[in-house]
């Protein structure tokens, strides 16, 4: 599963175009298994979600995944089978007889989801694809989409939302201004550069500020702590234990793909 | 990776689809346009505005032929109008070809089989709107319509389906050239030299009236094969045309 991640117009969305061949590249070239976008796409097909769900608004929900999966070439006696199954598993069986129109933004995003996944496809592309969802629905589709890892599959997810990212990709390119700035392995363990932390505590204000001199305060027994070596922080956290603090939460303050984004996109 | 074993959209079976959304869509809209034309037209003659009263499905043959005429030309325009309006261009325009390309379809050969279901569309709304006329109007079902409807169909479709290929502003473009096409062979019909061949790259609808004055329940007459190939053989190359803009123009651009 490969993440894309990149601030507004980095060229997230040009390059899902160029890989559905719905652009051609003026410079370079793309191929997937071999193949130039189009070819592959029109000898195989890709389970592919855009940014902007765009179905023909009088469409009945039930048709629109019949016609897609007619297109998808699902075999027709596999087709309501395969209809009832991507329906049941968006939980969209109340809305199937409303058309595209009636539908709220969510539903139309399940909807889109939806019509990826009416057939076994190689290769599949998700362009923002929880936005416009609710938090339940969110985490329900990160539970949808680990479920489509499989061997010989091809995940292919642009997000702004990073910890969606961190959660699902086992890689992410970050691109800016059109140019690939770096790959990272999102859960490839802890840094052991200086990372800022924020420290949840239950004791004296006066001995954390005493410990790291830095230490801003947010609230409510937490501290932001300024960039710390593992050893330094972990030195630190003894000396407050050693004088009656109590640690409730230690976390990084920014996740590891958060920080390589922000050093890489330079915010 | 290594590529998957080929699996075809089952585009035949996607047919039905098209057919209904010509029917729910562009179909009512020729229906309903023709019907006023046709309204406008008959209406005078049975209320006695051009000659004597007469009654609604007596209509004298004559007048009958005469308005039939009359209202060929707006039908196959008006209805090939309809029928090719955006054919491609309102996939881009909506953003419908993200889903729809993202099968394994060959545009081309999607769009080449919209454009021959909405033809049969067209034909089959004239064939009812025939039935309408020979209930209100007289019995007759004058066969030529069953030629003239698909030819017109090819010639101005042909054209209606390049310009939707190439670029967003169809329908106003294709009013447009064929304006152009009527003003310039009206001036330069007889004109020798450049203008002469200028002419020769604008649609022919100057041979568009040798196509609709095909006689209807009426003496045979010459059959005017010229004009057939002419507008046909115009309509059919803009078609491949079309089709290849479809497949070297890039979806992604309106």
């Amino acid at each position: 599963m490969f993440g894309l991640a990149g601030p507004n117009g980095a060229g997230k969305s040009t390059l899902i175009s160029l890989l559905l061949g719905y652009l051609e590249p003026t410079d370079g070239s793309v191929r997937i298994a071999g193949l130039k976008p189009r070819a592959f796409v029109e000898r195989n097909g890709i389970g592919y979600l855009s940014e902007l769900i765009a179905i023909p608004p009088r469409w009945k929900l039930e048709n629109a995944l019949e016609r897609y999966g007619i297109l998808a070439g699902v075999p027709a006696a596999e087709l309501a089978t395969r209809i009832a199954q991507v329906i049941d598993l968006l939980g969209l069986g109340d809305q199937r007889g409303k058309t595209v129109k009636q539908l709220s933004k969510g539903n139309l995003q399940r909807l889109g989801l939806a019509q990826a996944l009416l057939r076994d496809e190689q290769v599949i592309i998700l362009d923002e694809p929880t936005h416009g969802l609710d938090p339940v629905w969110t985490q329900r589709f990160r539970d949808i989409v680990e479920a489509l890892r499989r061997p010989g599959r091809a995940i292919f997810i642009a997000s702004h939302n990073l910890d969606e990212l961190q959660r699902l990709a086992d890689r992410v390119a970050i691109i800016d201004h059109g140019q690939l700035q770096r790959v990272v392995q999102p859960r490839g363990g802890a840094t052991s550069s200086a990372t800022p932390y924020i420290i949840s505590v239950v004791g004296d204000d006066a001995v954390v500020r005493n410990v790291f001199a830095n230490a801003e305060s947010r609230g409510n027994g937490d501290y932001e702590l300024p960039a710390l070596d593992l050893l330094t922080l972990n030195a630190g956290v003894a000396a407050l234990l050693q004088r009656g603090v109590l640690v409730s939460n230690l976390r990084p303050a920014h996740s590891m793909l958060e920080q390589h984004f922000r050093e890489a996109v330079g915010e | 990776m290594t590529a998957p074993q080929r699996r075809r959209a089952r585009l035949s079976q996607y047919t039905p689809w098209i057919f209904r959304d010509y029917m729910t869509n562009q179909g009512p809209s020729t229906i309903v346009v023709v019907l006023l034309v046709g309204f406008l037209s008959v209406m005078p003659v049975i209320q006695g505005v051009t000659g004597a009263a007469t009654k609604m499905g007596q209509v004298p043959v004559e007048t009958a032929r005469r308005i039939l005429e009359a209202m060929l030309p707006p039908l196959a325009f008006l209805g090939t109008f309809f029928a090719t309006n955006g054919i491609i261009a309102n996939d881009r325009k909506l953003g419908y070809y993200r889903f729809l390309f993202a099968k394994p379809v060959s545009p081309p050969a999607y769009y080449a089989m919209t454009f021959g279901v909405y033809g049969v569309g067209l034909l089959l709304i004239s064939i009812a709107l025939m039935g309408i006329w020979a209930v209100t109007v007289r019995p007759m079902f004058p066969i030529e319509i069953l030629v003239i409807i698909p030819l017109m169909y090819l010639a101005y479709g042909g054209i209606g389906f390049l310009l939707s290929a190439a670029w967003r502003f169809d329908w106003l473009s294709l009013v447009t050239v064929l304006l152009i096409a009527n003003v310039a062979w009206a001036v330069w019909g007889n004109a020798e030299g450049l203008r002469h061949w200028i002419l020769y790259v604008l649609p022919p609808v100057h041979r568009a009236n040798d196509v609709y004055r095909l006689r209807f329940e009426g003496p045979p007459g010459v059959i005017p094969w010229s004009s057939i190939a002419w507008l046909g053989g115009y309509g059919l190359a803009c078609f491949v045309l079309g089709m290849i803009v479809v497949r070297k123009r890039s979806l992604g651009t309106s």
